[in-house]
């Protein structure tokens, strides 16, 4: 499993390839608990490069949504590929997580849903 | 008074082999005691109702499992089934299973009536203890009525679940909430089927689809859904058989990578 990490603003974008299973997870779940726990609650997934996911590899994803959700952040996907995106349907944790199609718009729904504090509203 | 510092760890490359030996031993002990212990937490026989026949198996792919099923006989004509995997496999799963047991059986003890409301009571009782283990499980909870044919049951991202209507297709029949231990309170809608003379049901965990063959590839839902209708008019304890021997067949030499647990009901 490959992992590489982009900074943006108040959003840190995880782009994965490979496995994520109970062989490679451990890194994942590292890394989720450093993003988590540091300054930045706000993680996009982009799962384009993933070609199998099982439990362990989703029981990371949503440990690591719990821990952004509890400190006002939170965890989305974006670009899943056609057999994670059955196994998300299935088991309904597409239910939990936010999906997006592209980065973009994952990007998007963080500054929409969480405007910066300077960001004034006319009276 | 000053703090001594922490030993340490000695890598176990260092370590001399008669250590390394003793220890190997002691653990694969232990690991066969456990074996031992969680077997006594899977039903011992499969029971007999009115109007269905039901089989039920199992396949650890280490020596302890984080799959689990369970029966609960309710009355002569109501039977309580489950089926659950917790995420992970291995030890840390295994610790769960015989909890989601007793937990479900306590739901049942306390005047629980409906796989709805055994679940909400699972996944209240549960939560933390999943949430803090960074795991969760899926759960299927079934009721079936002999009366009525009727099979009320609640889908908490059980997969894969199969249905097969007896002048029908098999058809994937997808959970209706998110695995136990996600939310606080399970969202889950309690769903219903018949289970008339011939129908049949499959409740199994993702270790049956996400087997592997030398190509690296996935045996998936489409062979499994193929592959019951091809053997639905057997038996529930032939058409777990078959289903096994493909899977086996399919993986050929590969080693079992996931827990694999197949219960089946089938309307008689």
């Amino acid at each position: 499993m490959n992992l590489q990490l982009t900074s943006y603003d108040n959003v840190t974008v995880l782009k994965i390839a490979g496995r994520i299973d109970s062989h490679s997870v451990q890194r994942l779940r590292q890394q989720l608990i450093v993003n988590a726990s540091g300054t930045e609650k706000n993680i996009i997934l982009d799962l384009a490069g993933v070609d199998f996911i099982d439990s362990s590899g989703l029981a990371a994803i949503v440990h690591g949504m719990k821990q952004c959700r509890a400190v006002g952040g939170d965890l989305r996907l974006c670009k899943t590929p056609q057999a994670v995106r059955m196994v998300l349907e299935l088991t309904r944790l597409d239910k939990a997580l936010e999906i997006f199609l592209d980065q973009e718009s994952a990007l998007l729904s963080f500054t929409t849903t969480m405007p910066k504090a300077e960001v004034q509203v006319a009276a | 008074m000053s703090t001594l510092p922490s030993p340490q760890p000695i890598p176990w490359e260092a370590m001399p082999s008669t250590w390394l030996a003793t220890h190997l031993t002691t653990l694969t002990h232990e690991m066969d005691m456990a074996k031992q212990a969680q077997a006594t937490f899977y039903p011992q026989q499969v029971p007999e109702v009115d109007g269905v026949a039901i089989f039920a198996e199992f396949r650890p792919a280490m020596q302890v499992s984080g799959d689990y099923y369970d029966f609960v006989p309710l009355s002569a004509h109501e039977l309580l089934f489950t089926v659950g995997d917790v995420s992970n496999k291995g030890l840390t799963a295994a610790f769960f299973t015989p909890l989601m047991r007793k937990v479900i059986r306590t739901a049942l003890k306390l005047g629980k009536s409906t796989p709805k409301s055994v679940l909400d009571y699972v996944n209240a009782d549960l939560y933390d203890e999943f949430s803090r283990a960074a795991m969760f499980t899926t759960t299927f909870i079934g009721l079936y009525e002999a009366n009525s044919r009727r099979l009320r049951y609640v889908n908490a991202g059980q997969a894969p679940v199969i249905y097969r209507r007896t002048d029908g297709s098999a058809r994937l029949l997808q959970a209706d909430g998110p695995p136990v231990g996600i939310f606080a309170y399970s969202p889950c809608v309690e769903q219903e089927l018949q289970l008339a003379p011939g129908d049949l049901l499959m409740v199994g965990t993702d270790g049956l689809v996400e087997v592997r063959n030398s190509a690296n590839e996935i045996f998936g839902y489409e062979r499994l859904l193929h592959l019951v209708d091809t053997v639905c008019s057997h038996t529930p304890a032939s058409v777990t058989a078959a289903i096994f021997y493909k899977l086996t067949s399919f993986a050929a030499a590969r080693k079992r990578e996931d827990d694999q647990t197949l219960l089946i009901i089938k309307g008689v």
